[in-house]
C-alpha cells in the first residue's frame, strides 16, 4: 500500500503539471510514425517519409529532411531550451503548428507532382477495380475512404484536394502541437496574448507566403479564362503562360497546354507549336485513337523541359489506355506491350502493373505474371484489397505452373490481407 | 484566475465576458444570414403543378408497384416534358430508357424531366416504378406529361384510373421487360385513385424552374458572317431589378464559354480530367436488378443520361439551362458566348426568360439582333450574327434540355470575403451593443456593466430565433434556402434595434414580484412534481414504443437470438443444435434470457420485442435519474422527455436484437459507477453493483467493453488531481471480476468454434479490439457522421461542444462528456468493424450532454439577468431564450413538427433505424407467400433459413451462398458430407452447377431474395444471370423479392391462378 502511495504521489507530481506537454509531445512524436498522406493505390506516406524538398520515389523511405524528423527535432530543442525559458517551448510549438498548417499547402503548391500523382491514382482506382471485376469474382473487402470529387482548377480547390488526402498522423500531429502550445501558454507569466498571437500568427503568415504565388497564378488563370471567353485568344494565351510561371500545377497541366493549342489555332498563330500537337493528341485520345495520340505526344516529349515531361506522362497514360482498350477487345498480347511501354515511359504509372500481371497470366507467361505481382506487392502493401487481389493473381499463376505450395501460400497471403468476402482466395484454397 | 482579482471582481469580469460571447454569437449568426442571402448565389427551388393529375396506387396496396401507360404519337415531339411524384422514390422510364430517378425516404419526391428524345413516333410506353421503404401505405404516384408533336398536335397525359399497375414484375411472362411496348396492357390490373387526393400533402422541391421545359424553346441558330470556326456572340438584355430571376438555355456546335456580365459560368478547360479520356470499362458495382443487368448485357443500353460523347459531332448538342439570376443587375446586362468548333462553323442557340414581379415571363432568344464580336477589331465594329436555322432545324433537330450547373469558382478570396461579411456584421452588432449600453448607462445613471449585461441578454432570444429559422432549410418540405431572405434579416435587425426600447421600462419591481411568484409556485410542487412528471414521460415513452411494436417482420438478427433463446427452457443456456451437437451462444449471451422469459407467453413479434420495449422505457427513467443525479431535475426531465420521443430510441426499443438491452445496462453501469465514485472513499456497494451491471452489459454485446476504459477516463477527469482512489481495493476487485468475465467469454467463444470447419466471411472474424487506425479500412469520420452529426443529433452535438467553455467547470459534466468522447474514440480507433448500431449504447450520453449544456447556459443567462441587471425584461429575455433553446432541441430531435432529414452531415441518407415508419426487411410476407403457394415437389431456397422456418412453420431445402458471403460450417455427419447453413443446417448450394442440379430436379424452385440488396451483392454473377433468364419475380415487398423457377415437370397453374396469387 505504501508503495502504491509512493508511486501514486510520483505519478501525480509528474502528470498533474505536465500532462498537456506529455500528451502533446507523445502525439507529435507518435504521429510521425503514422500515416500522413494516403495514396489511393501506392504506399502511404508517414510523417518521417514526407520530404521537405525532394520528390518521393515510387516507394517511400525514411528521410532526414522530412516533416516528421523536423518536427521531432523542433520539439526536442523546444523542450531542452524550455529549461531556460518557456518562451522557447512556445516558439517550438509555433513552428510545429506552422509545419502542420504548411503540409496541405506544401502538397498543393510546392509539390504539384505529388498532388498530381495522388489525384491521378484517385481517378484511376475505379478503372483498376472495374478491370479486376472483368476477370475475378468480386472481392468486396473493406472499403477505403478516398476523395470523391476534386476541383483542381482553383487554388482553393487544390488546397482542399491536398487536405483530403491527409490522414490520422497529420491530425494527431496538429493536436499534439496545439497541446504543446497550450502548455507553453499556461506556463508563461504575462505577455500571454502576444505569445498566443505568435503561436497562431506564425502559421497563418507562413501559409500566406506559400499561398501567394498560387494566388497570383490563380489571378492570371482567371484573367486568361475571361479573355478566352471574350474571344481574346492572344491575351488568354499570355495570361495562361503567366499563370504557369507562378503556379507549378498549371505548368504540369496537359489540359492547359491543349487549351493554349486550341487558342493558337483559333487565333491563327504558331501553326507548328508543341501546344497544338498536344491539343491534337488529346482530341485523338478522346476519339479513342490512342496510337496517333501517342505519336503526337512523343513528338512533344523530345525536348527536355516541363512540357516534355508532361507530354511524356500523358503518352504513358495513353499507352495504358490503349492497353485497356486492346484487352477489352481481346488483343491481350498487344495490351501487354502497351502496358510495358507505359511503365517504361513513366514509372509512376504503377497501376499498369496490375494490368500487366493479369495480362501475362492471360497469355500464359506465368513466371512474368509472378514477377509483376512481386513488383506490385510492395507498392500496394498498404491497401488490403489491392494486395489481396495481387496475391491472388500470383497464386493463380503458381497454380498454373503446378507449384501448389507457393500457390497455397499466396492464397493464404491474399486471405490474410483481406479476409472479408475474399471469394477468390477462399475458393482457391478450398480448391474449387 | 488572476490572484489579484477578488471573487466579486472575477464575477464581474465573467459577466462581461459572457455578455460579449452572447453578442458575438448573435452577430455571427446574423452575419451568416446576411452572407447567405446577399453574397452567395441563390439555389432556387420550385414546386411542381400537377394540374388534374391524381395520385394512383395498386389495388393490392403493395409497397412496390410498377405503373405504366401507353401513348401513341404520329410524329416525333418538338416539346415533351413529364412531371412525376411518388412516395419515397421512383424511377421514371420512357420507352425503356430512364428519364429520371428520385429518392428520399418518407417524402413525396417529385421531379420534372425533358422526355422529347426518349419518345418516338408510334406507340410509346411511359412507366414508373416505386419501391417504398416507409410504411404503412401503398406505393403511389402522380404523373403529368405534355407532348407537342411536330406539326403542333398536343397530347396531355395525367395519372388516373386508366393507368395499369402491378405489384410484381413476374406478371410479364417471357423475356420481355415490363416497360416494353410489346407487353399487352390487358394483362395488367387497372390502378385506383388514392385517398390521398382528398387530403393535403407536401411535395419535395425541384431545382429546375418548370417553365424552362414548359415554355417552348424559341430562337435561331446563329453564325458569324464568315462562318468562322471560332466566334464570339453577344447580346444585351434589360432587367427591371438586380438579381431578377433569369434562366438561360444555350446550345453550341463546339466548345463553349459563357459570360454573364463578365462572370464566367462554364469550365475554362474543356478536356476534362485524364480519366475522362480513358476507355469506358464496366463501372463500379451498381444496385441494378438482375433483369436490368440482363438488359444491359443484351442490348447494351445504358440507363441515365444519354451518352454525350461519341458518335457524330452534330448529335452532341444539348440545351443546357442555367439560373443566371445572381449575376443580373438592374438595366442592361451583357451575355457573351464564345464558341470554338474544330472543323465546322461556330454556332450557338440561346433561349431564355426573365421572370417579372407578377410572375409573367419576359423572353429573349438568339436572333439577328445578336452581334458577333471580333476581339481584334474596335468594339463598335461588331457585326450582326447570321441566323441559319430555327429551333429543331437540321442537323441537330429538337434538342434535349438539361440542367447545367455553373462552375463553382470559389477561391481563397471568395471564402475570405464571406468570412469578412460575417465578421463585419458581428463587429457592427458589437459596436451597437457598446453604443447603446453606453448611452443607456449614461441616461439611466447606472453601472455600465449592468446595462451591458442587460443589453446582451436582449440578443439571446434573437439568436435563438435565428437558429429556429435555420431549421426549415433542413426540412424536405421547404426549399433549401428558405430562411435566407431579406424579410427575416430586416426583422432581426429591427428586433435588435427595437428591443433596446425595453431599457426604458422601469420594471424592477415587477421583476421582483414575478420572480417571487414563480419561485413560490414551483416550490409548492417541487417535491412531488418531478417524480410525477418522470412517470408521465415514461408512460408516454412506453406508449410510443408499444405502438406498432409488432408491425414489421422479425429481421435475421432478431430471429437468431429468438431461436437461441428457446434453448434456455431445456438446458438453461441459449443454444442451437448443429450436427447433433449443442452449439451454445458465443455472443450476446445475456440477451436471450429476457426473451425466454417473455417467451413464456408465447413466441411472437409482440412478446419477443416486449423486453426491449420495457428496457427502452426504463432507459427513459434512467435518463431522468442520470440527469438529476449529475445535474438537476430540469436536466433529467428534459433529457428523459427528448429521449422518450427520439425516433432512433423508439425504433430500437421495438427490436428484439441486443442494442436496447446493451444501452439499458450501460446506462445503469454509468449511473452506478457515478454513485460509487462521487464520494470519498468510493461507495463499495455501488461499486459492486456497477461491476455486475458492467458484466451484463458486456455479455449483452462484447463491443461495450470500451465502457471500461471510458469509465476510467471519466474517473480520472472527475477526480482530476486526486490520486487517492488508486489505493481503493474495490477498484482492483472490480477489475479482477470484470477481467474474469471477459476471459471466460473469450474462452467460451473459442471452445464453441473449435470443433467446426467453416468457410466464408462473417463478423465473427472479429475477435477483439485491434489497432484499427493503422489499417486501410480505417474511417475516422464514420461515427462522426452516424452519431455526432446524424440528423436528430446535430443540435445536441452543437450544444455539447459549444457549451464546453461554460460547462467544463461543472464536475458532473466532466464525468459525462469525456466518457462520451472516450467511447467514440475507442470505437473509431480500436474496433475493426463499423456499424451505426455500435454507437447506440452510448448515444443517450450525447442527448444528456446536449441537454445539460443547454440547461447550464440557460441557468447562466438567468443568473446574469438577476445578479447584474436585475431587470424584468432581461429576466424575461433570458427565460424566453432558454425555453426557446430547449424547445428547439426538442423539435429538431423528432418528427412531430420538423422533418430535418437534411440536417445530417451526409445529407438525406437515413440509417435503418433513424426515422419512424421505415421497414427493415419483410421476411414475414415473403415467407408466408411462398408457404401459401408451395406444392408437393417444390424446392425452397430461403434467404435466411431460420426466419423462413419460423414464419413458414417448416424448414427450407437449400441455402444459396455462391460467393461465400456467409460463414458455412462443414457437416461431416451427413450421408453426403457437405457445407450447411449454420442456423437451419440446410445444404449449401455454392455454384451454378449445384443450383442447376437442384432446379432441374425440382418441379418448381422458390428463391426468397431477402435482404434483396445484399443477396444480389453476395451472389455470383453467373448465378444472377441464370436467375435473370429463368426465374420470374412473383412477389415483392419491403427489401424482399420471391423468385420462381418453373421446371418442365411442374403442375401448370390454372388460368388466372397466377393473378389471384399475386393479389
Amino acid at each position: 500500500m505504501a508503495l502504491a502511495e509512493k508511486w501514486g504521489g510520483k505519478i501525480e507530481r509528474i502528470w498533474a503539471p505536465y500532462w498537456l506537454l506529455i500528451v502533446g509531445g507523445f502525439l507529435v512524436v507518435a504521429s510521425t510514425g503514422l500515416k500522413w498522406v494516403e495514396f489511393p493505390f501506392s504506399r502511404n506516406l508517414k510523417g518521417v517519409q514526407l520530404p521537405l524538398f525532394q520528390h518521393i520515389g515510387l516507394l517511400p523511405h525514411l528521410s532526414i529532411f522530412s516533416f516528421g524528423v523536423l518536427a521531432i527535432g523542433v520539439l526536442l530543442v523546444g523542450i531542452i531550451l524550455s529549461r531556460f525559458s518557456v518562451a522557447f517551448l512556445a516558439a517550438a510549438a509555433a513552428i510545429l503548428l506552422t509545419i502542420f498548417a504548411l503540409v496541405p499547402a506544401h502538397l498543393a503548391f510546392e509539390q504539384p507532382g505529388l498532388l498530381s500523382r495522388l489525384t491521378e491514382e484517385d481517378q484511376t482506382m475505379p478503372i483498376v477495380n472495374a478491370f479486376s471485376k472483368n476477370f475475378l469474382p468480386q472481392n468486396y473487402g473493406a472499403s477505403e475512404i478516398v476523395p470523391k470529387r476534386l476541383q483542381l482548377y482553383s487554388g482553393w480547390g487544390r488546397f482542399v484536394g491536398a487536405w483530403s488526402f491527409l490522414r490520422l498522423g497529420w491530425t494527431c500531429f496538429g493536436i499534439g502541437a496545439l497541446l504543446v502550445g497550450l502548455y507553453a501558454l499556461s506556463r508563461l507569466r504575462g505577455a500571454r496574448l502576444s505569445v498566443a498571437l505568435v503561436l497562431f500568427g506564425l502559421p497563418f503568415a507562413a501559409l500566406v507566403i506559400v499561398l501567394a504565388p498560387a494566388m497570383i497564378g490563380q489571378y492570371y488563370f482567371t484573367k486568361a479564362s475571361l479573355a478566352k471567353a471574350e474571344g481574346r485568344s492572344l491575351d488568354a494565351i499570355a495570361a495562361f503562360r503567366s499563370s504557369m510561371r507562378w503556379d507549378g500545377w498549371h505548368a504540369q497541366d496537359i489540359d492547359l497546354y491543349a487549351t493554349i493549342g486550341d487558342l493558337q489555332r483559333s487565333a491563327g498563330v504558331e501553326p507548328n507549336s508543341r501546344e497544338r500537337s498536344i491539343s491534337q493528341a488529346l482530341t485523338l485520345e478522346k476519339a479513342a485513337q490512342f496510337e496517333q495520340a501517342v505519336f503526337e505526344l512523343e513528338g512533344v516529349a523530345q525536348k527536355d523541359d516541363i512540357m516534355a515531361l508532361t507530354a511524356r506522362r500523358e503518352a504513358a497514360r495513353a499507352h495504358t489506355s490503349l492497353g485497356l482498350a486492346l484487352y477489352q477487345a481481346g488483343g491481350i498480347g498487344s495490351a501487354v506491350t502497351n502496358w510495358q511501354a507505359a511503365l517504361a515511359e513513366d514509372p509512376t504509372q504503377v497501376y499498369a502493373l496490375t494490368y500487366l500481371a493479369r495480362g501475362y497470366f492471360m497469355i500464359g507467361s506465368y513466371e512474368a505474371s509472378i514477377k509483376a505481382v512481386d513488383q506490385l506487392v510492395p507498392i500496394v502493401r498498404d491497401h488490403n484489397q489491392l494486395l489481396a487481389n495481387a496475391y491472388s493473381i500470383g497464386a493463380d499463376s503458381y497454380a498454373k505452373l503446378g507449384r501448389d505450395a507457393e500457390a497455397r501460400n499466396y492464397y493464404n497471403l491474399s486471405l490474410a490481407a483481406d479476409p472479408l468476402e475474399n471469394y477468390w482466395a477462399l475458393t482457391g484454397l478450398v480448391g474449387e | 484566475m488572476n490572484e489579484n482579482l477578488t471573487p466579486a471582481t472575477a464575477g464581474r469580469s465573467y459577466a462581461v465576458r459572457w455578455s460579449l460571447g452572447l453578442v458575438i454569437f448573435c452577430g455571427l449568426l446574423l452575419g451568416y444570414f446576411i452572407q447567405q442571402t446577399y453574397f452567395t448565389p441563390k439555389h432556387r427551388q420550385y414546386q411542381l403543378d400537377f394540374g388534374n393529375a391524381q395520385w394512383i396506387e395498386p389495388v393490392e396496396k403493395g409497397p412496390t408497384a410498377y405503373f405504366r401507360t401507353k401513348v401513341f404519337l404520329n410524329a416525333e415531339p418538338e416539346q415533351a416534358w413529364m412531371e412525376v411524384a411518388a412516395v419515397d422514390n421512383f424511377k421514371a422510364i420512357v420507352n425503356s430508357h430512364t428519364a429520371g430517378v428520385e429518392d428520399s425516404v418518407k417524402t413525396r419526391v417529385a421531379g420534372i424531366y425533358d422526355i422529347k428524345k426518349r419518345l418516338k413516333s408510334g406507340t410509346n410506353v411511359i412507366a414508373v416504378s416505386v419501391n417504398r421503404t416507409s410504411f404503412p401505405g401503398p406505393a403511389q404516384i402522380m404523373v403529368r406529361a405534355y407532348i407537342k408533336q411536330h406539326g403542333g398536335k398536343v397530347t396531355e397525359l395525367v395519372s388516373d384510373a386508366q393507368w395499369r399497375v402491378t405489384t410484381e414484375q413476374g406478371i410479364v411472362r417471357g423475356s420481355e421487360d415490363w416497360t416494353s411496348a410489346a407487353v399487352p396492357d390487358e394483362l395488367w390490373p387497372l390502378a385506383v385513385r388514392s385517398p390521398v387526393n382528398d387530403r393535403p400533402y407536401d411535395l419535395s422541391w425541384v431545382d429546375l424552374n418548370p417553365m424552362v421545359l414548359q415554355s417552348p424553346v424559341t430562337g435561331s441558330w446563329l453564325l458569324s458572317g464568315d462562318a468562322a470556326s471560332s466566334a464570339t456572340f453577344s447580346k444585351t438584355i434589360q432587367a427591371d431589378h438586380s438579381r431578377q430571376e433569369t434562366w438561360l438555355q444555350i446550345a453550341s456546335s463546339g466548345q463553349l464559354d459563357l459570360l454573364v456580365n463578365g462572370h464566367l459560368l462554364t469550365s475554362t478547360i474543356d478536356y476534362g480530367s485524364s480519366s475522362a479520356r480513358l476507355p469506358h470499362l464496366a463501372t463500379e458495382a451498381k444496385e441494378t436488378s438482375p433483369k436490368a443487368e440482363g438488359r444491359q448485357r443484351a442490348g447494351g443500353q445504358s440507363a441515365g443520361k444519354p451518352a454525350k460523347k461519341g458518335g457524330s459531332t452534330f448529335e452532341k448538342a444539348t440545351l443546357e439551362s442555367y439560373d443566371i439570376s445572381y449575376w443580373i443587375k438592374s438595366g442592361a446586362n451583357s451575355i457573351t458566348a464564345t464558341v470554338r468548333a474544330d472543323h465546322r462553323p461556330a454556332s450557338v442557340l440561346v433561349s431564355g426568360f426573365l421572370v417579372n414581379s407578377d410572375g409573367s415571363l419576359q423572353k429573349f432568344d438568339s436572333n439577328s439582333s445578336w452581334h458577333v464580336i471580333d476581339s481584334m477589331a474596335p468594339p463598335d465594329t461588331a457585326q450582326p450574327a447570321v441566323e441559319f436555322g430555327e429551333v429543331g432545324s437540321a442537323p441537330w433537330g429538337y434538342l434535349a434540355q438539361e440542367l447545367g450547373k455553373p462552375v463553382d469558382r470559389a477561391g481563397f478570396l471568395t471564402y475570405a470575403g464571406n468570412l469578412l461579411v460575417i465578421v463585419l456584421t458581428a463587429a457592427v452588432v458589437l459596436a451597437l451593443w457598446l453604443l447603446f449600453s453606453g448611452l443607456m448607462a449614461g441616461s439611466r445613471q447606472e453601472l455600465l456593466r449592468h446595462t451591458m449585461v442587460r443589453d446582451a441578454l436582449f440578443h439571446a432570444p434573437i439568436a435563438v430565433g435565428l437558429l429556429f429559422l435555420l431549421l426549415p432549410n433542413y426540412d424536405i418540405r421547404f426549399p433549401d434556402e428558405w430562411s435566407f431572405r431579406t424579410a427575416f434579416i430586416l426583422a432581426a435587425v429591427i428586433a435588435l434595434l427595437g428591443i433596446r426600447l425595453f431599457h426604458l421600462f422601469p420594471v424592477e419591481e415587477l421583476a421582483g414580484r414575478a420572480r417571487a411568484r414563480v419561485t413560490a409556485t414551483f416550490s409548492d410542487v417541487r417535491t412531488a412534481a418531478p417524480y410525477i412528471l418522470l412517470i408521465l414521460i415514461m408512460s408516454l415513452g412506453l406508449a410510443l414504443r408499444f405502438h406498432n411494436i409488432a408491425a414489421i417482420s422479425f429481421d435475421h438478427d432478431e430471429m437468431g437470438l429468438v431461436t437461441k433463446s428457446k434453448g434456455i427452457y431445456s438446458l438453461g443456456i441459449p443454444y442451437t443444435t448443429y450436427a447433433g451437437d449443442v452449439r451454445w451462444i458465443t455472443t450476446y449471451e445475456a440477451v436471450p434470457y429476457p426473451l425466454a422469459l417473455s417467451g413464456l407467453f408465447g413466441y411472437s413479434e409482440l412478446t419477443m420485442r416486449l423486453p426491449s420495449c420495457l428496457m427502452g422505457t426504463l432507459c427513459i427513467g434512467l435518463m431522468g435519474l442520470l440527469g438529476v443525479r449529475l445535474f438537476n431535475w430540469r436536466t433529467g426531465l428534459i433529457a428523459a422527455f427528448i429521449y422518450a420521443c427520439l425516433p432512433l430510441d423508439i425504433r430500437w426499443a421495438q427490436n428484439a436484437f441486443y442494442p436496447q438491452q446493451c444501452q439499458f445496462m450501460s446506462l445503469l453501469t454509468i449511473l452506478l459507477f457515478y454513485e460509487a465514485i462521487r464520494v470519498r472513499p468510493f461507495h463499495g456497494k455501488f461499486f459492486i453493483a456497477a461491476s455486475i451491471s458492467f458484466c451484463i452489459t458486456y455479455l449483452s454485446w462484447e463491443g461495450s467493453a470500451f465502457l471500461l476504459p471510458s469509465l476510467f477516463v471519466a474517473l480520472m477527469i472527475y477526480r482530476w488531481g486526486e490520486w487517492w482512489w488508486l489505493k481503493e481495493l474495490n477498484l482492483y476487485f472490480g477489475l479482477f471480476f470484470l477481467g474474469t468475465v471477459v476471459v471466460a467469454q473469450y474462452c467460451s467463444r473459442t471452445l464453441a468454434g473449435e470443433p467446426y470447419l467453416q468457410i466464408g466471411s462473417g463478423l465473427s472474424n472479429l475477435t477483439g479490439p485491434s489497432l484499427f487506425f493503422l489499417t486501410s479500412a480505417y474511417q475516422p469520420m464514420f461515427y462522426i457522421n452516424k452519431l455526432w452529426l446524424s440528423e436528430n443529433h446535430v443540435f445536441f452535438t452543437l450544444l455539447a461542444v459549444l457549451g464546453l467553455p461554460v460547462c467544463w467547470g461543472n464536475r458532473s459534466y466532466r464525468y459525462l462528456f469525456p466518457m462520451l468522447v472516450s467511447l467514440w474514440f475507442c470505437h473509431t480507433n480500436f474496433i475493426a468493424a463499423l456499424a451505426p448500431r455500435y454507437c447506440y449504447y452510448y448515444q443517450p450520453l450525447l442527448v444528456l450532454s446536449g441537454v445539460a449544456a443547454g440547461v447550464m447556459i440557460y441557468d447562466r443567462m438567468i443568473a446574469l439577468a438577476q445578479r447584474e441587471s436585475d431587470s424584468a425584461i432581461a429576466w424575461v429575455c433570458a427565460h424566453a431564450a432558454g425555453i426557446a433553446a430547449i424547445l428547439l432541441l426538442f423539435l429538431q430531435s423528432n418528427e412531430w413538427m420538423f422533418h430535418v432529414y437534411k440536417l445530417s452531415s451526409t445529407g438525406d441518407t437515413p440509417g435503418l433505424m433513424t426515422r419512424m415508419g421505415m421497414y427493415r426487411y419483410d421476411y414475414r410476407d415473403a415467407d408466408r407467400y411462398v408457404k401459401e403457394h408451395l406444392q408437393p415437389g417444390d424446392v425452397v431456397f430461403p434467404g435466411i433459413p431460420h426466419v423462413y422456418a419460423y414464419y413458414a412453420k417448416q424448414p427450407g431445402d437449400y441455402f444459396l451462398d455462391t460467393l461465400l458471403g456467409s460463414k458455412v460450417p462443414y457437416n461431416q455427419l451427413l450421408g453426403e458430407p457437405r457445407f450447411v447453413d449454420k442456423f437451419g443446417g440446410l445444404p449449401v448450394v455454392r455454384n451454378l452447377t449445384e443450383l442447376k442440379e437442384v432446379t432441374h430436379r425440382a418441379r418448381r424452385t422458390w428463391l426468397i431474395f431477402a435482404p434483396y440488396a445484399s443477396f444480389e451483392k453476395l451472389s455470383a454473377p453467373n448465378v444472377l444471370e441464370y436467375l435473370d433468364s429463368n426465374a420470374r419475380i412473383v412477389f415483392e415487398t419491403y427489401r424482399a423479392k420471391v423468385l420462381l423457377i418453373e421446371g418442365d415437370a411442374q403442375v401448370k397453374p390454372a388460368k388466372g391462378e397466377q393473378r389471384t396469387a399475386a393479389k
